[in-house]
């Protein structure tokens, strides 16, 4: 398994997870964790349910999964960012299969400075 | 706090039945038990294993059908489903002959006699591993499925953390040294890892603010609450 593999198996096999449990089961980088984390909580994959004491009295975000697509796992891609135009142009973050509702799309140009 | 999964001595078990069972001669069958009370880190242990090692981890549900397992084995494979329960179970059979994965079943307590017996079947098929766990009665219960019970060439028992245990946890994860003394105040305080991780952040916070490099059971007694 790709350490990839490995953390989105985590995520579907646990369900409700920290980000300190996702780095410490699979080993993964942690930048690379919390860009992935980041980008499926944007994308509706994973929610924040609840919070959690750590031992030092901290306050850390409990995530659970709600939206299981399959084993495969969403990888991350690079956006193309125009510096010109302020643009930035990014993939889609759900599937665009036809009789998708309109209201479940996203649009492909997703920022603009203007 | 060091991040680290902790190998603990429930850890080593498991991970060494599982060499057992990967490694094991032909006509050997390929079955494991893993059981005990809860929170002792069956689930988390054998997701860890799992990732590591290319499993399928499969997580039951307490309405969960014989069809309904068949069908969640065969998407954890990456296949889609198929309607017929047959074709269901050759589609297993098709891609662990394809692929050998170790297929990790939790939550076993729920499984009735037709359950239990077709996990016998997809390993009698395939020849894959077929871990179950379950909780402290699983032993007990599986000894009813003779034919089953006969193909568990592992049976590994979670239990409470020893003495041991917690020294060797403290020297994976704790970034200050626990004295021999302070080893056994917490082992006489918990068993338990989570409230194991609470005591080793304590004596971290104690080490730290007192500039000490080894902590004891008398300065854990000063920060207990």
């Amino acid at each position: 398994m790709t350490m990839n593999e490995q953390v989105w198996s985590f995520i579907r096999w646990t369900k409700r997870f920290t980000r300190e449990e996702l780095f410490v089961t699979t080993g993964c980088e942690r930048a690379n964790a919390n860009h992935l984390i980041a980008a499926l909580k944007m994308a509706g994959y994973i929610k924040v349910t609840a919070t959690e004491r750590t031992p030092a009295g901290q306050r850390r975000p409990v995530y659970e999964l709600v939206r299981d697509t399959g084993v495969k796992p969403p990888r991350l891609v690079r956006s193309l960012y125009d510096p010109n135009t302020g643009e930035i142009f990014t993939p889609d973050l759900e599937p665009q299969a036809p009789g998708l509702p309109e209201s479940r799309r996203r649009p492909r140009k997703c920022g603009s400075r203007s | 706090m060091r991040k680290a999964f902790a190998i603990t001595s429930n850890v080593e078990r498991f991970v060494g039945a599982m060499e057992n069972l990967l490694r094991r001669d032909s006509g050997v069958p390929g079955m494991a038990l893993l059981y005990g009370d809860p929170g002792l880190g069956k689930t988390r242990t054998s997701i860890w294993w799992a990732l590591k090692n290319d499993g399928v981890f499969i997580r039951t549900k307490k309405v969960m059908t014989a069809r309904w397992l068949l069908e969640e084995i065969v998407a954890e494979l990456g296949e889609a489903p198929m309607f017929r329960t047959a074709d269901l179970f050759r589609q297993i059979e098709d891609k662990l002959m394809e692929r050998p994965r170790t297929i990790i079943v939790d939550e076993i307590d729920y499984f009735d006699a037709r359950m239990i017996e077709t996990l016998r079947d997809i390993h009698d098929v395939s020849g894959a591993p077929v871990v179950l766990i379950g909780m402290g009665q699983a032993e007990k219960k599986l000894m009813r499925y003779k034919h089953l019970f006969d193909r568990l060439s592992e049976i590994i028992r979670f239990s409470d953390l020893t003495l041991k245990d917690i020294a060797t946890i403290g020297d994976q994860l704790c970034e200050v040294a626990l004295t021999e003394d302070a080893i056994s105040f917490i082992y006489s305080d918990t068993t338990r890892f989570r409230k194991l991780i609470v005591w080793l952040y304590r004596a971290e916070m104690f080490a730290n603010a007192n500039g000490r490099e080894k902590v004891t059971s008398a300065d854990l007694e000063k920060v207990k609450r």
